[in-house]
């Protein structure tokens, strides 16, 4: 009688259908949402996607490096960059909780992708796309958790033991209940993963140009740089060289340098994170920071401008600092000039791909190994020529060379491309910041990011 | 054939007794105490639905049968029965109930007198809401109800209120109650443009009201189930009234200005040497020499900052920037209504109109409503009837910090007003505005304010509409349907102009958003009630009832406009469209039964089960009940006594539940709206959560009621609500994915007493004085946490929740006031440890933080004295609470110390600073540019809230009808109305201490004082 009353009820009012089940109109459930390679170019996109915000290469671990190497200095500490350039990176910062939730929350979307095509394989698991996008997964996987560990830990070259429990982070490769607490693994384990799934990527990422995504060229750089990183010089090199030999990408010349940052795919760039008029990191992207119309927090130290003037006057590198002030006449000083905008877009300062990795970087990865006993390759000196010439009008090739030759290049060409600290730390050199008396000692904690106050209250074991 | 369907009804109707009575017919006349003739009077037989009403003379006609008791019952009036012997003509007078002890006041699913009725509920009659002249009910609920707390957002035009029953409801679970309007469970929240606070509760004319319940335990409210744990407010709105037309105009018109001494700035000179002092200090500290120095040193770091011109601006005292921007708005407000009808059928219908214009330039709330309400009698067996209750809200304004994020946005009013330099004036010498007055990247804020360049302009369109029919089923059987659509558009306009401080890199933005909320429902009802030997009366409800709600959010923007005079997307680039649809359904079974023995002893039980597509399938359906019981011991023979007039002990227990704010917050979600480049992207959005369920309170309730000495009427009640499975955001590792989820994890409670006074004619004298006091206590705890640990929330992690500790703590570092010999901030390294001097640092990295004061009153309340006397009434409302605290924001940014260059500070800092002349102040020694940031949260920022306010005060006078009762007026009325009118106490001063509930002071224009007069006139 009662089930009577109800359905009569049920129709007359609302139709019969099961109004109890509801589902959103712009959301699906995992098991619905990758159904398709498609779907899969999609949700890989997601993954990218995550590292277009303020914390990430877009943002502040964009200029990262050069804000705590000295590289920077605030005109008006707006409470953007301007702490990372003080140090402040304690476990209360924005950055200790932002890089952190920016790079596993990105990897943990790695994770529930893979979960999902396990638990329900898609018919196209044998493509070459299929297996492409595999690839690039598991590479964004070594490259977070590489991103990670130069964040939070130290580097190879000043770490203790690499072997001490808890030394590492958190390796994250499944999906986890909402509830887990986490410990860390040790330096070791941690770097091992990042070696294990770069290699696992090379096996079947794809080998062609691909704008915003990672490929096998971007692959072998990035991991080049790990494998320096570790001191591995002769992985190192073989790495740098399969790129530098094989790759279809171009060094920069004298001619299109400076227009290389205006423009998407320039020749050089092995990998770099997409940003539009609709996705972009705002007011904390590299260009806002970088402009005397935005937050004047990043502009070039003295120390940096000093390096700057004594460049030759041929370099075409020159053109990368430049006099600048704001519309209303304010905030003078010298300015990066590579994060000017992209050509064509609204918001310029805005809209900056940011370069994770470039061409120029391999080469200096090669010359850096073979300095250092590699073998195989050209010597140091050709390397690191080969970067210059294009650079500077007139050069003349140097016939040996030094790591501090290389790292003087370095300086001046990964300006604010998230390099100069981790160079100096990777040497064991001091930094001389213009923000302290003393000069930094690389082993100073300060220049790693502390583990986030959240993690430390929820993972009481971390 | 007619004749025979009314024999049929008149056979069902009055059963086969009817058959051997007697009829006959009563007339009489109903009048007031003051002798006026009472319109509107329902006259009906105790125990049927046979019934009628007193025409425009007070006059009524009946037919009964000898036996029956009639049963004379108005609003306001108490309700008077006299048994029919052959008395051909019963003229009645009702006394006037202000107190309403036993009106018959709304509850869930019907009405209920006050004196059967078991649970905890609390009735206000509209014309006092509509005294408070807010624009929402739920400020005008501000010490008028015991157990309730009002806070208002921001003190903006049209923002939202704050509204708890009963304590803290949850952690991060929604706190708000269910707003049930005419049966219909309404639409509320706020569905306003992102950054802005926007109530659509205000498109209800407070005007409309006839009285408002507030549900408090679970005895009143747990028919409502799942809805209901934070408490139930029941509105009724007016309706008709059979007779001659009545017609009613309001007009009021007041002005505005902010209530308190808030927000006044250092004067420019203050500002002069409060900064060169700051510099001098940043040099010192640069030196390695600011905890000790010698004069010299302090000579020569002073030296240098005037040989090298340190100081950009004069020594003197600039504009007055806060008059520039508080200044005086205006709200204004007519109401006219109509209602009329026969005894078959009546209406009641009004059209209203309010304008608030904000003491901010450029804020404004304007409301155009509409109200139709028609009941006919379609036959002796059917009543109808339909509402339709029309809105057209219009809100000017910009972002603000309702949401308490952190930041005080570059161009928000209060930004504004401390990003002017002090020193400077407002105009130049030639009278053109001075456009290098400001400290940072505004030039001057009158540009701003003139919010040409920037604004929110929110239009909020609402239909309620419902339709409602009666059946007479048989002898105390009735079934009663009420189908409703609930119509809500909401329409914002963002508008970033190209040469905005906000809109500037994009060359212009702009945004339209749409809300489309639309709620069907259908709500039916089963009814019994009778009586057995003149003792038993039982009554009895079962009831069916569904909810079907939408909601539908489109998003459109532009940048990069091609003209600065065109505000309309068009003129710019397309940049961004979006739309989503949200749906929920709530399907529900309820039942009631109440029981009296010859109205002594009453006992009453209610259930309802609730199934909801919010929760996950296995975790669907949920079941909540009440027990409640009284006993009315003055009935007894032994209490019979002349001081005693009615008394009642009251006592419930039951549960009710809380339902997940998302409409799929069990589901494990991809969102597909992404973009990477110009791809498109889908991502992992919400975790999921097969398991989530409701949150749970069960809730205790222990009454007294006493109406004593014939004009005094007590009660005090104490409540115990225990809340488990809450709805908790959990935090959790970000290696998971989220930064936290929502479980059903925790349990927090919340107790106290609730009292209410009322007095009705304390002198019994012409000269009237009545009291209303409501005073509610109230603990409300932490019981237990996952796993026992502390959770700590918030935006900068303000709040921390940890067992056996209040709800709202604030958890800051422990300010230790300034070394006098140093000039610095000292902090405690651990708060719960003594001041030695080896707990106390100078560098606020080190101090840890602690629990530090709660934001909630022990207890709060309020004063009504009403004094009236030939014509003239005066009303003062003075609201007080004790115990609680405040986290000032806003404070923050305007004590910094020296590191913001780019602020003013609070006056309060002017002369109270360290200097080597003046030791003993308040607040250190201001160092520029200092990374030890001394400035950041702790006990500085944490004040008390405990205050004596004098909230409304009206005085109004009711012009002597002789004067006008020749061109057919009826009454004429004048009012003059203060709202906010001042602090009698403050432990803070020179603030407004009604913040926010959970005690968040946020940067937003706090209160303000209002003025209005009016005229009311009834013809």
């Amino acid at each position: 009688m009662r089930k009577i009353f109800i359905i009569l009820l049920s129709v007359v009012l609302f139709g019969c259908t099961d109004q109890l089940t509801q589902s959103p109109s712009n959301q699906l459930p995992a098991s619905e949402a990758i159904t398709s390679v498609g779907d899969l170019q999609s949700a890989v996109n997601g993954v990218y996607a995550t590292l277009v915000n303020d914390m990430s290469y877009c943002g502040n671990f964009g200029l990262y490096a050069d804000a705590k190497g000295g590289e920077l200095e605030y005109l008006n500490n707006y409470g953007h960059l301007g702490p990372v350039i003080n140090l402040q990176t304690d476990k209360n910062s924005d950055e200790a909780a932002g890089f952190f939730s920016t790079f596993y929350v990105a990897i943990y979307r790695i994770n529930d992708i893979i979960a999902a095509l396990k638990a329900k394989p898609l018919a196209e698991a044998s493509t070459p796309q299929y297996k492409d996008l595999m690839g690039q997964l598991h590479a964004m996987r070594a490259l977070y958790h590489f991103e990670l560990l130069r964040i939070y830990c130290p580097l190879p070259a000043v770490a203790t033991d690499m072997n001490a429990a808890k030394s590492g982070i958190v390796i994250s490769d499944k999906t986890h209940k909402s509830n887990t607490t986490f410990t860390r693994n040790t330096l070791k384990e941690s770097y091992d993963f990042v070696i294990t799934e770069f290699n696992e990527s090379l096996k079947t990422i794809g080998k062609a140009k691909s704008l915003g995504s990672l490929n096998y060229w971007a692959v072998q750089g990035l991991l080049s740089r790990v494998y320096l990183y570790l001191e591995r010089y002769q992985d190192a090199l073989d790495a740098a060289k399969d790129v530098i030999t094989n790759s279809p990408y171009a060094l920069y010349t004298i001619a299109n340098y400076m227009e290389s940052w205006k423009i998407e795919g320039a020749s050089e760039v092995l990998f770099e994170v997409r940003t539009s008029d609709l996705d972009n990191a705002q007011r904390n992207s590299i260009g806002y920071y970088t402009s005397p119309d935005g937050y004047p927090e990043g502009t070039a130290s003295a120390s940096f401008k000093q390096f700057y003037d004594a460049l030759p006057v041929g370099d075409v590198r020159k053109g990368v600092l430049a006099k600048e002030k704001s519309t209303d006449n304010k905030f003078e000083a010298f300015y990066c000039q590579k994060y000017k905008g992209r050509a064509g877009v609204t918001s310029p300062l805005y809209v900056n791909n940011p370069r994770v990795i470039r061409l120029s970087e391999v080469y200096y990865i090669a010359a850096e190994a073979v300095l250092k006993g590699a073998t195989g390759g050209q010597t140091a000196a050709f390397y690191l020529n080969e970067v210059k010439k294009n650079r500077i009008t007139g050069y003349v090739d140097m016939a040996t060379v030094t790591i501090d030759d290389i790292l003087a290049d370095r300086r001046i060409e990964l300006y604010c491309e998230n390099a100069r600290m981790f160079d100096l730390v990777r040497y064991k050199k001091v930094i001389n910041h213009h923000g302290f008396a003393n000069p930094l000692q690389p082993t100073d904690t300060r220049l790693l990011v502390s583990w986030p106050q959240r993690e430390l209250e929820i993972n009481k074991d971390f | 054939m007619k004749k025979l369907i009314g024999l049929l009804a008149c056979i069902m109707l009055l059963g086969l007794s009817t058959v051997f009575a007697q009829s006959m017919t009563v007339t009489g006349t109903v009048t007031a105490e003051s002798g006026d003739v009472l319109p509107g009077v329902s006259v009906s037989i105790k125990g049927t639905t046979q019934g009628t009403n007193t025409d425009v003379s007070g006059k009524y006609s009946i037919n009964v049968k000898s036996g029956d008791v009639l049963e004379f019952s108005f609003t306001g009036m108490v309700t008077q029965f006299i048994k029919v012997k052959n008395q051909k003509v019963i003229n009645v007078t009702l006394k006037d109930d202000r107190i309403m002890t036993d009106d018959v006041i709304v509850v869930a699913y019907g009405t209920a007198k006050k004196s059967s009725f078991t649970g905890a509920a609390t009735s206000v009659k509209g014309d006092r809401i509509a005294a408070a002249k807010a624009e929402s009910i739920d400020k005008a609920l501000a010490g008028k109800i015991s157990g309730v707390r009002v806070a208002s957002t921001t003190g903006a035009p049209g923002s939202s209120g704050d509204i708890q029953i009963r304590g803290i409801g949850s952690i991060t679970g929604s706190t708000a109650p269910l707003y049930v309007v005419d049966g219909v469970a309404m639409t509320n929240g706020s569905y306003g443009h992102s950054g802005q606070s926007q109530s659509i509760l205000s498109t209800i004319n407070p005007d409309d009201i006839e009285s408002t319940t507030v549900l408090k335990d679970a005895a009143a409210a747990s028919l409502y189930g799942s809805r209901a744990a934070n408490g139930v407010v029941i509105i009724t709105t007016k309706k008709g009234i059979s007779g001659k037309t009545r017609f009613n105009f309001k007009a009021n018109y007041g002005f505005s200005n902010l209530a308190t001494k808030s927000f006044e700035t250092m004067s420019g000179e203050a500002f002069y040497d409060y900064t060169k002092e700051s510099y001098i200090n940043y040099l010192l500290n640069k030196a390695g020499k600011l905890y000790n120095y010698t004069s010299a040193d302090y000579a020569a770091a002073k030296k240098q900052v005037e040989d090298e011109n340190w100081m950009e601006f004069k020594r003197q005292n600039g504009g007055n920037w806060r008059d520039e921007v508080y200044g005086t708005g205006t709200d204004s407000e007519i109401q006219f209504s109509v209602s009329g009808g026969t005894d078959k059928t009546k209406y009641f219908t009004s059209v209203g109109y309010k304008d608030v214009q904000g003491i901010v330039e450029n804020r404004s709330f304007q409301r155009y409503t509409g109200l139709l309400n028609v009941n006919t009698k379609a036959k002796e067996w059917l009543k109808l009837s339909f509402k339709t209750q029309l809105a057209y809200t219009d809100l000017k304004g910009s972002r603000d910090q309702s949401d308490q994020e952190q930041g005080i946005a570059t161009t928000s009013p209060l930004s504004l007003l401390f990003s002017m330099n002090p020193s400077e004036p407002v105009y130049n010498a030639d009278g053109s505005l001075n456009m290098n007055a400001g400290l940072g990247k505004v030039k001057n804020l009158k540009t701003i304010l003139k919010a040409k360049d920037e604004y929110i302009k929110t239009k909020t369109y609402r239909a309620l509409s419902s339709f409602k029919a009666d059946f007479d089923i048989y002898k105390g059987i009735a079934f009663s349907t009420t189908n409703s659509v609930d119509y809500v558009n909401v329409n914002a306009f963002e508008y970033w102009g190209p040469n905005s401080i906000n809109g500037a890199s994009m060359n212009a933005l702009g945004n339209r958003a749409e809300r489309r909320v639309i709620t069907m429902s259908s709500s039916n009802v089963l009814r019994y009630n009778n009586t057995f030997d003149d003792v038993h009366n039982i009554s009895a409800i079962a009831g069916f009832e569904t909810q079907d709600y939408e909601f539908l959010y489109v998003n459109t923007t532009a940048k990069d406009y091609s003209t600065d005079k065109l505000d309309e997307l068009a003129v710019g680039k397309p940049d961004n469209a979006s739309s989503y649809k949200y749906k929920n359904f709530l399907r529900s079974f309820f039942g009631n039964v109440n029981y009296n023995y010859d109205n002594k002893y009453y006992a009453a039980f209610s259930i309802r089960s609730d199934e909801s597509s919010k929760l996950g399938e296995d975790n669907r359906q949920g079941t909540f009940w009440s027990a409640s019981a009284s006993w009315r011991f003055s009935k007894e023979d032994f209490m019979k006594n002349d001081f005693i007039q009615d008394g009642k002990l009251r006592f419930s227990y039951g549960t009710n539940g809380t339902l997940p704010g998302g409409s799929y917050s069990s589901l494990g979600l991809y969102n597909f709206s992404g973009v990477y480049g110009p791809n498109s992207a889908i991502y992992l959005s919400q975790p999921e959560n097969k398991d989530l369920g409701w949150e749970m309170s069960s809730n205790l309730n222990v009454g007294l009621d006493l109406t004593f000495l014939d004009k005094f009427s007590f009660t005090v009640e104490y409540f115990y609500k225990y809340t488990k499975d809450l709805l908790l955001n959990v935090p959790t590792s970000y290696i998971t994915g989220f930064g936290s989820s929502i479980q059903n994890l925790g349990e927090i409670s919340n107790q106290g007493l609730d009292i209410e006074l009322h007095v009705n004619d304390i002198l019994s004298s012409d000269f009237k004085w009545n009291i209303d006091l409501a005073v509610s206590t109230l603990s409300a705890k932490v019981e237990k946490l996952p796993g026992g640990k502390d959770i700590i929330l918030g935006d900068g992690n303000l709040y921390i929740y940890s067992e056996g500790e209040d709800l709202y703590s604030f958890y800051v570092a422990k300010w230790a006031g300034v070394n006098n010999d140093t000039g610095l901030s000292q902090f405690y390294i651990d708060p719960t440890k003594p001041a030695t001097p080896s707990n106390l640092t100078y560098k606020y990295s080190e101090a840890k933080r602690g629990n530090m004061g709660k934001a909630f009153p022990d207890f709060s309340g309020g004063l009504s004295n009403t004094f009236s006397y030939k014509g003239f009434t005066l009303d003062i409302l003075t609201t007080f609470q004790f115990g609680g605290n405040l986290f000032d924001y806003p404070g923050y940014f305007f004590h910094h110390e020296g590191v913001r260059g780019t602020f003013n500070l609070a006056k309060d800092v002017e002369g109270n600073y360290w200097t080597p002349n003046n030791k003993d102040a308040k607040y250190p020694r201001p160092v520029a540019s200092w990374a030890n940031r001394p400035d950041k949260w702790s006990t500085k920022n944490i004040m008390s809230t405990d205050y004596i306010k004098l909230k409304e005060l009206g005085l109004s006078y009711n012009i002597p009808k002789h004067i006008y009762k020749n061109f057919g007026i009826d009454n004429v009325k004048l009012n003059f109305h203060v709202s906010n009118l001042a602090y009698l106490y403050a432990a803070t001063e020179d603030m407004e201490l009604e913040v926010n509930l959970n005690g968040y002071r946020t940067v937003d224009t706090p209160l303000a004082r209002t003025y209005s007069f009016g005229v009311t006139l009834d013809f």
